[in-house]
């Protein structure tokens, strides 16, 4: 298969960002574009909550406020994802459901593959652990979120190569459940960062490394192209929806 | 009126929001958490086919709204079972005060 991939690394805010993943999702399958993957960066720093969660229970909301962190909800379920503008990199994919990606579990752990070949590249080891978790000395690195709409799916995740992980920590609210079941104290315990695992690596060698990691996972040929008109014609139509505290705080 | 939160854990974590009015019917519920659900509306169909519901049977019934639906990192049957309990035993104490 042939791959299109986007690399929008000058960075946005988050409610363009999941405008146009959205609209992604949507104009791929209206059969508008081709199969499409994007690698983005958030600007200025923010969060995101899974669709199923509820605001209060996923993020501190007074420090976000204090702190003029924005966040929005997106289309997918997951959990709370805190998008450091100078340490996180983020991908999303839209492509047909078929073949092995019929499987929702199965097609989570190929799309991930991706992000797991990618930092093999950059000398690291790392491992799917499902639903949706990559780790590092087990730890996550990564975590990925896919909704499937009409025979398309769009998986979108991270990939933290120098996220602050004190700013990640106030941002986040986790269940103290949560942590417990996975042996930690502290959301700062359950996660690493490729910074340090291997030191410094530039964007523009971490977005090479994830499209040779695509690639590879997708057993794709991937060209580089660049958003289009369309696109951004589409994901401004989105934007507002999540903007609004009724979508925001919809649970 | 009776609000009560149930946290589970299934790999993701659920929680379970529930107020039960006074007859002890579901009044409000909000199914949240980190989990996975395809699609994605069909828990919003759960819960609006929940709310009303008095008895377990009900909520046995409101239950086949997800027969079709996939689920990643949440088991169906537990909240499903945490939800007739709370049902059951605001039933039950509403009957044994009454007595």
């Amino acid at each position: 298969m042939r791959l299109r991939a986007i690399l929008d690394l000058g960075g946005r805010d988050v409610y363009w960002q999941m405008a146009i993943d959205e609209a992604l999702l949507v104009l791929r399958r209206e059969g508008l574009i081709p199969d499409t993957l994007r690698i983005y960066r958030f600007k200025p720093s923010a969060v995101t909550i899974g669709y199923f969660q509820r605001v209060r229970d996923s993020v501190n909301l007074g420090f976000l406020e204090e702190a003029g962190i924005p966040f929005t909800r997106r289309i997918t379920g997951g959990g709370s994802v805190f998008h450091d503008e100078n340490g996180e990199l983020t991908y999303s994919v839209v492509l047909p459901i078929k073949g092995d990606l019929t499987d929702v579990q199965e097609s989570y752990r190929i799309i991930c593959d991706g992000l797991v070949k990618a930092l093999e590249k950059l000398g690291v080891k790392a491992e799917f652990a499902p639903v949706n978790d990559i780790l590092v000395q087990g730890r996550k690195i990564s975590g990925s979120a896919q909704t499937r709409r009409a025979g398309y799916l769009l998986q979108h995740g991270t990939l933290m190569y120098a996220t602050n992980l004190d700013l990640l920590e106030k941002t986040l609210a986790a269940p103290r459940e949560k942590l417990e079941s996975k042996g930690v104290r502290s959301i700062r315990e359950r996660v690493v960062t490729l910074e340090q695992v291997i030191g410094r690596v530039s964007l523009e060698e971490l977005a090479e490394a994830l499209l040779q990691g695509f690639a590879k996972s997708l057993n794709a040929e991937v060209y580089v192209d660049e958003l289009s008109e369309r696109e951004l014609e589409a994901a401004s139509k989105l934007v507002d929806k999540y903007r609004d505290p009724g979508w925001v705080f919809k649970r | 009126m009776k609000s009560e939160s149930i946290v589970l854990r299934h790999g993701k974590t659920v929680k379970i929001d529930l107020v039960l009015s006074d007859d002890c019917r579901v009044q409000e519920i909000i199914i949240s958490g980190d989990f996975f659900i395809y699609p994605e509306e069909s828990l919003e169909g759960l819960e609006e086919r929940l709310k009303g519901c008095g008895e377990p049977a009900c909520v046995e019934e409101a239950f086949k709204t997800l027969e079709s639906s996939t689920l990643l990192g949440v088991n169906l049957e537990d909240v499903k079972r945490r939800i007739a309990e709370a049902v059951e035993k605001c039933t039950g104490a509403r009957g044994g005060g009454a007595d």
